[in-house]
């Protein structure tokens, strides 16, 4: 039984004198960390344009809505004019609003 | 506000945003966490890889660590799934590359025993399976409990300790074999 000991802790001694050496390489640990930051900006450039998406879509959606109840109540072709002017003026004051943000998104589709 | 010194704070710290937290970490564990795919693959730029992806995984699923284990156990675990995959994915197991046995021959520190000894077992150890070199790691190089091996191998602690025990067998027959 002394003996088996003996033997397995002289064993285990030679186990760890035989350990390769295996020295860290130089830069792991910065390598590791440049990729977690890379992970990291690509999750939250990714969730940017599923917001921004989003957002245009909700946005595109509402002045259809708009579009489709004015046209129903206009009667006259004045106010069909005055109606079309009107929603021209809201389609360029989005595109400004998020237009740099809509080609971003259209970029990485 | 200083750097926490305990794994379980660093893990909140990053789940609240501080990916830079994160870095504690890595610095903490890659060397182990190298040493550990290295003791499998005995091929320093696969092990590199390993590591590299071990890390990046952690960070990923962090979210899902409960701290129901150590975060080391939790991270060694991730480890060794990775170094058994890539041993799977790489050449059948018994045949060794050059790359191997360059490791095994390289020159020898240790003072205890004689060069030639110390090479021997290092080629017996490149005969076991790459599981069993991982156990070989952790257990004499790493001095991890059986219990956290056991937890981080998937396996009971009976099935550590038996396999522990075909191990020394089968080392000291290999070191006989070379005589």
């Amino acid at each position: 039984m002394n003996d088996d000991r003996t033997n397995d802790e002289r064993l285990a001694q030679m186990i760890r004198a035989a350990a390769p050496r295996r020295e860290i390489p130089v830069g792991l640990d910065t390598r590791i960390m440049a990729q977690i930051r890379l992970h990291e900006r690509r999750r939250r450039e990714r969730r940017a344009v599923m917001a921004m998406a989003g957002y245009c879509m909700a946005a595109v959606a509402a002045v259809l809505v708009v579009m489709c109840a004015c046209l129903q109540s206009v009667d006259s072709p004045e106010g069909m004019w005055r109606l079309l002017a009107l929603l021209a003026g809201i389609v360029v004051t989005m595109i400004t609003a998020c237009g740099d943000r809509a080609t971003e998104i259209l970029r990485r589709l | 506000m200083g750097i926490p010194t305990d794994d379980m704070e660093i893990v909140q710290r990053v789940l609240t945003g501080d990916t830079e937290a994160f870095g504690v970490l890595v610095h903490r564990y890659s060397g182990k966490v190298y040493g550990l795919a290295f003791g499998m693959l005995h091929d320093a730029e696969r092990a590199e890889d390993v590591a590299q992806e071990t890390f990046l995984r952690a960070y990923e699923h962090l979210d899902s660590f409960r701290g129901a284990s150590a975060f080391a156990t939790w991270l060694y675990r991730i480890a060794y799934n990775r170094a058994a995959e890539y041993c799977r994915r790489q050449r059948p197991f018994g045949r060794l590359d050059e790359r191997c046995r360059a490791v095994a021959d390289e020159e020898v520190s240790a003072e205890r025993y004689d060069p030639e000894t110390v090479v021997r077992m290092r080629h017996a150890l490149l005969r076991l399976p790459p599981d069993d070199r991982a156990l070989v790691t952790l257990f004499y190089e790493e001095e991890f409990p059986v219990a956290e091996i056991a937890r981080m191998m998937n396996l009971s602690q009976a099935n550590v300790k038996v396999r522990l025990h075909r191990i020394r067998g089968r080392l000291r027959q290999y070191m006989e074999e070379r005589l």
